[in-house]
């Protein structure tokens, strides 16, 4: 099977941590991408959650992750 | 595998790609985690879709996007996805949850924004998308500054210092690194709506950086990062599918 890419957060300097949080996706996955406007109208006007309320999250894609990966094998 | 009936079903959009895209069977699963990822051709485009519950990612989509549990896992489940198309080549990711009521009135969409879609492939052709946050980092060059007599008063400057932190600001110096990202980037997009309040934020944004520069980026950002030591932080992510640059409004 060919190698996914992945995204990596690259840490350059010093400190940090390298994963690719959540966050992340989710500014990617809610907030750009294509908008063809399906057949049911989906309102993401909505959708403007905050970083605290985040922390929740960032627990619970570990939890689909491991989820996934459990999954795969 | 749980099977739709017909008005039970909805057909959910991950990626657009052009029609010569080879129809791989994805190891990755749908955004439900059960029902396979399908290539659908049209004409002179290829979308990427799974078969999802009509209730579930219609009717009661907004209400489980407020499911954090339910995003998470859902919202990752569509980056994995689109993540292995576009290993295949070009891709134009879709928003998460672009939902359609048939396979019929997806391609019939599709098919009138052919052209539009053909000129955004065209745009993000053979690029990345990169994002970049910088980050203020008091922590080490302040440490010293919070000595205090009491309690009381360590925490208020624990709090002023992290003020000081959640104050997003671009100063010349983030002016200059998003000057030099520019020139080996296609384009760049304002990004991160989500995340804005991350701790220390001090600016973000979004490069759609052609496959061949990607050396140079590197250099780029290690160059600031030595530069800049300890008063800021860069983290750099990516490859992303070009999320960023693929909206059909002109931009």
């Amino acid at each position: 099977m060919a190698a996914k890419p992945e995204p990596e957060v690259i840490v350059v300097g010093e400190g940090g941590d390298s994963e690719v949080s959540l966050l992340d996706i989710l500014d990617n996955v809610l907030n750009s991408g294509v908008v063809i406007h399906g057949s049911l109208v989906i309102s993401l006007a909505g959708v403007d959650l905050v970083y605290v309320g985040l922390n929740a999250v960032l627990t619970s894609v570990e939890t689909a992750r491991k989820h996934l990966e459990s999954k795969q094998t | 595998m749980k099977s739709h009936s017909p008005q039970d079903r909805a057909i959910y959009l991950y990626a657009v790609t052009p029609a010569a895209t080879s129809r791989r069977v994805l190891s990755a699963a749908g955004v439900d985690g059960l029902a396979p990822v399908e290539a659908v051709p049209t004409d002179s485009l290829m979308c990427w879709i799974s078969v999802v519950d009509s209730a579930e990612y219609g009717d009661r989509l907004e209400k489980n996007m407020e499911d954090l549990e339910w995003l998470a896992a859902a919202s990752v489940r569509h980056q994995q996805v689109v993540s292995e198309i576009s290993a295949l080549g070009d891709v134009l990711p879709a928003r998460f949850g672009t939902v359609f009521l048939s396979v019929d009135s997806l391609l019939q969409h599709v098919q009138q924004n052919h052209e539009l879609l053909t000129t955004a492939l065209r745009r993000i052709s053979g690029c990345d998308e990169w994002g970049i946050k910088v980050f203020a980092e008091p922590q080490r060059a302040k440490k010293a500054a919070v000595s205090a007599a009491s309690g009381a008063d360590y925490l208020k400057q624990k709090a002023s210092l992290h003020r000081t932190r959640t104050q997003p600001r671009e100063d010349a110096e983030i002016t200059a690194l998003v000057s030099e990202l520019r020139e080996v980037s296609n384009d760049t997009a304002p990004s991160g709506k989500v995340s804005s309040g991350q701790p220390g934020l001090q600016w973000q944004g979004a490069f759609l950086v052609p496959r061949k520069n990607r050396q140079k980026l590197q250099r780029i950002l290690e160059r600031f990062a030595a530069k800049w030591s300890s008063e800021k932080r860069i983290d750099c992510s990516g490859p992303w599918p070009p999320y960023s640059f693929v909206s059909m409004n002109g931009r």
